[in-house]
């Protein structure tokens, strides 16, 4: 049940064959991973429309090349009930699951300076493929939380020269924008793959994400 | 080689760094730097006084695709463009002519300025006539060649082909919306197209040369 870079190419050559016109998406998580040269293989692809037309234009290709809609299932963490409205469309065919957002990743925004930190552009014909960059997949994998989540993100902070300033700004933009307190699911995460899987996350950091979570929670308190 | 001895080394570094942090002999250290680049794990920088950079990555990026049209302008151009992320093709390879068709899609004045010096390495004069027909810019390639023509040194276009861009109709009128030329406009008149280049933006292209 695992999606390697040439499979990962092969069904974005298809897709991109397929449409009739030029599409851009987003891939995030382990398939962004795959290209960072951080995994070998995905268990899903994640993929990140700026729309509701491109992501149905995907969702029917898919779909008439055999790909089947599967029940969305609450994959991802529980304090997120609330948000499974904001669910991915999830495909399914043989042993490959593709999971395809429409701009909002359960509770996180594709914001224009995650647009901007992009690593790198793929061209499959009319498809565009977007890859964001590595401290923008921890941050998503801060908010889906799904297993082998926190493996992930060890593997990043251990492989990259992880810019921390970003992070945090990030968690502060995504509070703005959306009803979570995005710095406390930060903090709590960062700090347990610091104790249970011993990530170098320097101690300024945790302790800066500590206090912008106190000051975010008296603010929500206070509404 | 080992992890710890990447560690070690660092994410930037130059020869004489490996040198001391590994306590090394020069000769050993550009082996190492070798070996890594072997593994893909190193990229090389050059810094003004032309001496070498090596950046370190832990993992090997996978090298996937051609060459885009921003590579392929830098290849010929003495004005180059930059794009902020590493930009890939995958499944085809962009030919010389589409390169100048993508550029002026982008609607860029540096880009479509920097990509004119393209025309002088275009050999299928007919499959840039078809892509011109495919993007509905036939117009537009025409007035570009023959500014290019003025001023940079470009292969001399079919007349069969430059008859069929100048019998296009019913094409957009402006390479770059809002942008119309003040010295050009005997081309601009030829082609109706805005041309969104004057003259002392082709004289800073000449330059770069």
């Amino acid at each position: 049940m695992a999606v390697n870079i040439e499979r990962q190419n092969e069904l974005f050559l298809i897709l991109g064959r397929e449409l009739k016109r030029k599409i851009e998406c987003y891939v995030i998580g382990g398939s962004a991973m795959i290209y960072h040269g951080a995994k070998n293989e995905t268990k899903d692809i994640d993929l990140v429309f700026l729309n509701e037309k491109d992501q149905k234009e995907i969702v029917d290709i898919l779909k008439e090349g055999g790909f089947k809609e599967k029940q969305t299932r609450l994959v991802y963490i529980k304090r997120l009930e609330h948000l499974k409205k904001r669910s991915p469309i999830m495909l399914e065919k043989d042993d490959m699951r593709i999971d395809l957002f429409n701009k909002i990743i359960i509770c996180f925004y594709l914001t224009e300076n995650i647009e901007n930190r992009v690593t790198d552009l793929f061209e499959f014909g009319n498809l565009f493929v977007k890859v964001i960059s590595p401290e923008d997949i921890i941050l998503l994998k801060c908010a889906t939380e799904r297993a082998g989540d926190r493996a992930d993100a060890l593997e990043l902070i251990n492989n990259f020269d992880i810019n921390w300033k970003i992070i945090i700004k990030e968690s502060l933009e995504q509070t703005k924008l959306g009803e979570s307190i995005f710095p406390v699911f930060l903090y709590d995460f960062l700090l347990e793959l610091r104790e249970d899987l011993k990530a170098e996350i320097p101690n300024d950091v945790l302790k800066e994400l500590l206090k912008i979570s106190e000051n975010e929670l008296e603010k929500k308190l206070k509404k | 080689m080992n992890q710890s001895i990447i560690n070690k080394i660092g994410k930037v570094a130059e020869v004489k760094d490996i040198e001391k942090k590994l306590n090394i002999k020069r000769a050993t250290a550009i082996n190492y730097i070798s070996l890594l680049r072997k593994k893909g794990l190193v990229r090389t920088w050059y810094k003004k006084d032309k001496s070498r950079i090596y950046i370190i990555r832990k993992v090997a990026k996978p090298i996937i695709g051609n060459e885009s049209f921003y590579d392929i302008i830098n290849k010929y151009s003495p004005m180059k463009v930059a794009f902020r992320a590493n930009y890939r093709v995958i499944g085809k390879k962009i030919s010389i002519e589409e390169s100048i068709i993508r550029a002026i899609e982008t609607k860029h004045p540096k880009i479509i300025l920097a990509s004119l010096t393209i025309f002088n390495h275009i050999k299928n004069w007919p499959l840039l006539l078809e892509l011109a027909k495919a993007y509905n810019i036939r117009r537009k390639i025409g007035a570009l060649y023959e500014l290019a023509r003025r001023f940079i040194r470009v292969r001399k276009m079919p007349k069969k082909t430059l008859n069929s861009l100048l019998n296009a109709k019913n094409e957009p009128n402006s390479i770059v919306d809002n942008f119309k030329s003040k010295d050009f406009k005997d081309i601009e008149k030829k082609w109706k197209v805005y041309l969104p280049f004057n003259k002392v933006d082709m004289l800073e292209y000449e330059q770069w040369r």
